[in-house]
């Protein structure tokens, strides 16, 4: 793992990213969601679903926004890269960085909504709440690649910025072309699109696996494939625009 | 020589309070494309099954 990841690099972003004010706001949010949403329909995804799913996609954008830019156009960057170290540590050092906080953060809302299932006296919902943590982390990690790929090519925050209009857009598109054109029938085509645009939403297959359903894994190896993915082109990427501007 | 080549073990650095290791800082891990791939293998393989 040290050939993907600079553990000193990522010890810095956590104490940078985690220690920010608005992140350490939006993860008290997330603990209250957490601690007074729970009732037996959410499932364990009191700190991911409904109203709480927009703090937690808040707290992606805040954590991945300019996470490689900010450095890079200061010169912090270069000035950690005189060391003996890859750009893909460098950068994988930063993604572990933010995401450890993302996961802190997650996984502090989904034990306060725990702990208040237990004191309803609800222990059978255990094996279903434990499946929930890392389905609701997975495609927060594969966004927050996501941005980080997008930041190794633009500048300062725009990637949050980027990344919010491509969903937005696309969800416009999505529900505003069927209904413009119903004759073309374009609902199949962006369904089909919509599920592969992006990492997926996965808590269903916590419920599918509590309540004994048809099980389908595909939604959760996509999102794995999503976050490598995204982390693979952001450090192409990042070393095509380093190559660039050394060329420049 | 290869200036991306590490140096010998126990060589004296070269510059004078330095480290002399170099890298090859355009390397990317073969382990991230491996892990992708993996991904991606299984991705389809449990789109195969569940058809």
């Amino acid at each position: 793992m040290t050939g993907l990841i600079s553990w000193p690099v990522a010890r810095a972003t956590l104490r940078e990213r985690g220690l920010a004010p608005l992140t350490l706001g939006i993860t008290l949010v997330l603990v209250i969601l957490g601690l007074f949403r729970s009732t037996a329909d959410t499932w364990g995804a009191e700190a991911f679903s409904g109203f709480a799913s927009f703090w937690f996609f808040l707290l992606i954008l805040l954590l991945g926004a300019g996470l490689v830019a900010d450095e890079v156009e200061s010169g912090h960057a270069q000035l950690v890269l005189l060391r003996p170290l890859t750009r893909a540590q460098w950068l994988g050092g930063r993604l572990a960085g933010a995401a450890l906080v993302l996961c802190a953060a997650g996984t502090l809302g989904w034990l306060v909504s725990l702990v208040a299932a237990f004191t309803r006296g609800a222990f059978d919902e255990l094996p279903g709440r434990l499946l929930v943590l890392p389905l609701a982390l997975l495609p927060a990690l594969g966004w927050l690649a996501t941005l980080a790929a997008i930041g190794a090519g633009a500048r300062g925050w725009t990637n949050a910025g980027i990344l919010l209009a491509a969903r937005l857009g696309f969800g416009f598109l999505h529900f505003g072309l069927p209904v413009a054109f119903p004759k073309l029938g374009l609902s199949p085509l962006l369904d089909s699109i919509s599920r592969h645009y992006g990492p997926q939403d996965i808590l269903l297959v916590a419920r599918q696996f509590q309540y004994g359903e048809r099980f389908e894994p595909s939604g959760v190896l996509w999102d794995l494939f999503w976050f490598f993915a995204a982390w693979l082109v952001a450090v192409r990427v990042f070393n095509l625009r380093e190559l660039a501007r050394r060329r420049a | 020589m290869n200036p991306f080549q590490d140096a010998p073990k126990g060589a004296t650095p070269r510059v004078h309070g330095e480290r002399s290791e170099t890298v090859n800082q355009r390397d990317t891990p073969r382990l991230l494309y491996l892990l992708t791939a993996g991904a991606a293998g299984l991705w389809l393989l449990a789109l195969l099954l569940g058809r």
